[in-house]
């Protein structure tokens, strides 16, 4: 019989870590700490390598027998590919700029979700085999040989990086960690592993253009059930254009905005704001996904999935695409889309604002913008007529979604219009926003529920820093747009700040909208009751005391 | 007796003892980031090291029988297991960090506290650490169980419109929901 320990031997108890140096340190999977593989039919539905059954926390995944030769082969065609990997693999000086700017090293302080050490886990690879110093020196120079343990940890940490270029930002040399996952994903597709929580969206947009499935008479049914709202809040009817051809813009937003909570009060805001403006538009039931979960898979599957809006705009015979709030949406646009499927069709032109004459030049080769370029122009302009009290009882910050700030600089617009609806706007530390934003810990496709705990170790210094404006500055409310984030920052924001609210930014630009027609408005967009409601002037009988 | 060099001894020992059980508690993490816990000061850049150290400054406080503000030590103890709950933590870990206070209270305090003959009072500290202990573990509970709410409640949101739209079917059976019906208050109980 031994004696019970005492707590501080109790829990100490853990194995040291790493005993042996990170290289050698196994990751441990179990439940709560990985995604769910793809499933099957979904890998063989959309074509890809090796569909097999497998289970991360099994001992044996299976792998094709010639794993490592197409490893080899799939590192050596991306090396060729991409010139920005090979820099990438080989300029990093392990100066440690980047450790500690992860949002997953800072929540779940492991060592291998510092930025240096997750390209490590490829780099070491890389060096052995393509390197003339790894294969004459291997360990000494941190080059290792591949083995089935070496993709398990690739699988582990390349599903603890968003891609959210945080990192990149404090790097000196602007080694990109986020395209090193991306490859390191990629790869682990060439054997067949991959999480269903991509894959089948993917597969969901391939066949019917939205993440969920949502067939066209069900799109349409919801979107007149947000009709249904818009009119018992404002008293107007709108019946927005859907697959109509010729108008002047295609609106394409992520389908998250038409079926999930609280996005569908964004959606509302756009419908909202294009009827006040009398935009010429059309919503697409095919091209009916702004987001792109191929973009978390592949190079080619983000491709595929991002032709269906010049295919539509070209079918419809759109002159330019409006964009909802999205994010990495937007990366996807900025960045690829011009390579990926471009030019442009031929009747597309450069978007150009048909109420205030503003050309948007640096679109001039996507033919796209996101609309809170076109909102600020238009507050800019003066063309909307706004009531902000309507938000008074809001003291909102601001989240900078990692792919609008970073991968497009989407910075002064949508606190333009912040200021212009909201009366009571506050910014979180300037460490947490702008370019130094931290993610919500859920991007790139890990916004799945089976990895909650995951999520909200990476969601943590957003909301440590949204926790810190609440009890300093009373804030309640938390704008942003990307529609992961609305999906996300729900949950993030009730466990670090519970009491904070998330929605879009068109939400709270739709409330303060003063609609020409409108019924004065007793509620807001959720249908909660306006503290504040409008005076109905109509009804001047004297009584009214505001 | 010496209650009132006693109350001197425990503030002259402050800073060693919490030093000792903030190491104590930065040294259960990974060695390669048990330093950047203990050197980096940015809060928002180390919201794990910043909670630990202000929750111990607050928590030594209450053991040693300062007079504190019951919702400050309250916040202090929820911020710091906020954190231990869903950090890849056995229970234990998470809220046994309370009691890493004592073996650094036994070295810096004890015989000097035994040599004014104040054994109660050390005792009583002792035991105040135990009650934070308690209090840990109620927190715990609420945070984990926010935790599971929080995923069934997104779950909801995630297909409230689709929800809608099979009701409008009249097919609401489709949505076949013991899981939203356990969700029920989707507003997590938080301290
Ligand atoms: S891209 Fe973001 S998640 Fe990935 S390593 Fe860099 S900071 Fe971390
Ligand atoms: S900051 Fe850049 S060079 Fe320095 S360790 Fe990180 S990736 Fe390497």
């Amino acid at each position: 019989m031994a004696k019970l320990p005492k707590p501080e031997e109790l829990m100490a108890g853990r194995p040291p870590f790493p005993a042996k140096g990170w290289m050698n340190t196994k990751p441990e999977f179990k439940a709560g700490n990985f995604c769910y593989p793809a499933k099957v039919e979904i890998m063989e539905g959309m074509h890809m390598p090796h569909p097999h059954e497998w289970r991360p926390d099994e001992e044996d995944w299976h792998l094709p027998e010639n794993w490592e030769e197409i490893i080899y082969n799939g590192l050596k065609e991306r090396l060729a590919k991409h010139r920005s990997l090979k820099v990438f693999l080989d300029s990093c000086v392990r100066c440690g700029a980047c450790a500690d700017k992860c949002h997953f090293f800072i929540g779940t302080n492991d060592p291998k979700n510092m930025p240096v050490l997750r390209a490590e886990l490829l780099r070491s690879v890389y060096r052995k085999d393509f390197t003339l110093v790894g294969k004459l020196l291997g360990k000494v120079v941190g080059a290792r040989k591949l083995d089935k343990n070496v993709i398990k940890e690739w699988f582990f940490y390349a599903y603890q990086c968003t891609e959210c270029r945080r990192c990149s930002l404090f790097c000196p040399y602007g080694i990109d960690t986020a395209e090193i996952t991306a490859i390191v994903r990629e790869l682990l597709y060439e054997l067949g592993l991959g999480i269903n929580w991509v894959m089948e969206p993917v597969s969901n947009c391939n066949r019917t253009g939205n993440h969920i499935g949502l067939q066209p008479h069900a799109l349409k049914d919801i979107i007149e059930f947000l009709c249904d709202d818009i009119e018992t809040i404002t008293g107007i009817r709108i019946n927005p254009p859907l697959n109509e051809k010729g108008h002047e813009v295609l609106f394409i937003t992520p389908s998250g905005d038409v079926f999930a909570d609280p996005g569908i009060y964004t959606f509302m805001g756009y419908l909202m704001l294009f009827h006040e403006i009398g935009l010429d538009y059309t919503l697409s039931t095919y091209a009916s996904e702004g987001g792109n979960f191929g973009s978390f898979v592949s190079f080619d599957m983000a491709k595929k999935l991002n032709a269906k809006m010049y295919a539509e705009a070209k079918r419809l015979g759109a002159k330019w695409i409006l964009g909802g709030e999205c994010g990495h949406m937007w990366r996807v646009v900025n960045q690829y889309m011009a390579t990926y499927n471009g030019p442009a069709p031929d009747n597309m032109i450069t978007p150009v604002s048909p109420i205030t004459g503003t050309v948007f030049k640096h679109a001039a080769a996507t033919k796209m913008i996101h609309i809170a370029e076109f909102t600020a122009d238009l507050i800019k302009h003066g063309k909307l007529n706004l009531k902000p009290e309507r938000n008074n009882h809001i003291i909102t910050t601001y989240h900078d979604s990692c792919n609008p700030a970073r991968a497009m600089g989407l910075l002064e617009e949508p606190r333009s219009i912040l200021r212009a609806v909201c009366n009571n706007f506050v910014e979180m530390p300037p460490n947490t926003i702008r370019e130094q934003t931290f993610c919500c810990g859920s991007g790139s496709g890990l916004n799945t529920e089976e990895i909650m705990e995951l999520r909200l170790r990476g969601g943590m210094p957003r909301g440590n820093a949204l926790r810190y404006v609440q009890q300093k500055n009373d804030v309640n409310w938390l704008t942003c747009i990307c529609a992961l984030d609305r999906a996300v920052l729900p949950t993030v924001a009730n466990y670090w700040a519970p009491g904070v609210t998330v929605s879009g930014l068109h939400e709270l630009v739709a409330n303060a909208l003063v609609m020409k027609g409108e019924i004065p408005r007793t509620m807001d967009l959720r249908q909660e009751d306006l503290p504040e409601p409008d005076v109905d002037e109509s009804a001047a009988s004297g009584e009214e005391d505001a | 007796m010496g209650v009132v060099s006693v109350e001197a001894i425990y503030a002259a020992r402050k800073e060693d003892i919490v030093q000792a059980w903030t190491s104590a508690i930065f040294a259960l993490y990974p060695f390669e980031t048990t330093g950047f816990l203990r050197t980096q000061k940015d809060r928002f850049a180390n919201p794990v090291g910043h909670a630990t150290m202000v929750a111990a400054d607050t928590l030594y406080d209450a053991v040693t029988g300062r007079p504190v503000d019951d919702d400050q030590v309250r916040l202090a103890l929820a911020e710091l297991i906020r954190i231990r709950a869903i950090q890849d933590l056995t229970p234990d870990q998470a809220v046994g960090a309370l009691f890493l206070l004592k073996p650094a209270m036994r070295k810096h305090l004890l015989t000097d506290a035994l040599a004014e003959g104040a054994l109660e009072e050390y005792l009583d500290a002792e035991s105040r650490v135990d009650s934070l202990a308690l209090m840990a573990f109620d927190l715990y509970m609420a945070d984990k169980q926010a935790v599971f709410k929080g995923r069934v409640a997104e779950l909801r949101r995630r297909y409230s419109q689709i929800e809608r739209w099979v009701a409008a079917q009249g097919a609401s059976d489709l949505f076949p929901d013991p899981i939203m019906q356990a969700a029920g208050d989707s507003t997590p109980d938080k301290p």
